[in-house]
């Protein structure tokens, strides 16, 4: 298990939505978090295979676009402990098998969880990004 | 702050030391900080074919057929 003690507000785990959204450009808002030389990020291993998945779908270069992930993140693998977290989160929070397994290994570093999908709404330590409508 | 000793290999803390230099940083600490820290240029929409929207962008990138 990660175990990052230090609890600033400058730790973010950053979700595949909250990636995507800064990788084509479509949430201006990842970029202060993503780009501050203040902030110590974090990205679950299991964001690498949906960000790549998608990129190749609806993006492009999805190879060089892990290599910036991996180039500006701390990439946390999956334990046996956080899959057993995760289980409990899952009914905790009525939380899908990926949402949760992604939400807890964010609860395991003690970051601020950033995302763009409203299912982690109203959970502790989230921050739900919104695409600003013209 | 609490503090805890880590052992090194001498060859990573020569590297640390040359680092300290070049980042003008005053401990190995913020040494190590400012490495994990370290960010990439701008990649912000680098990666887009076209301009898509957010709800585009989310449609079909999880599986959420396996709720409690």
């Amino acid at each position: 298990m990660v175990c990052v003690t230090k609890m600033t507000e400058t730790n973010f785990f950053i979700d595949s939505s909250a990636w995507l959204g800064y990788l084509l450009g479509n949430l201006p808002e990842t970029k202060a978090v993503i780009e501050s030389h203040e902030n110590t990020l974090f990205t679950s291993i299991l964001t690498i295979h949906e960000a790549y998945k998608r990129l190749k779908k609806i993006g492009k270069e999805p190879s060089k676009a892990i290599i910036f992930i991996e180039e500006n993140s701390i990439i946390i693998n999956i334990t046996k402990a956080t899959a057993i977290r995760a289980a409990e989160n899952c009914e905790k929070h009525s939380l899908h098998t990926i949402d949760s397994l992604i939400y807890t290994s964010a609860e395991e570093t003690n970051a601020t969880f950033i995302t763009a999908d409203n299912d982690f709404d109203k959970l502790p330590n989230t921050k739900i990004l919104r695409e600003r409508l013209k | 702050m609490e503090t805890s000793t880590i052992q090194v290999e001498k060859p990573t803390k020569d590297l640390l030391n040359e680092l300290k230099h070049t980042f003008g940083s005053k401990t190995y600490d913020e040494v190590i900080q400012t490495l994990v820290k370290r960010k990439t240029e701008s990649g912000f929409g680098k990666f887009a074919k076209k301009k898509i929207s957010v709800k585009e962008m989310m449609d079909g990138l999880r599986d959420k057929d396996d709720r409690n």
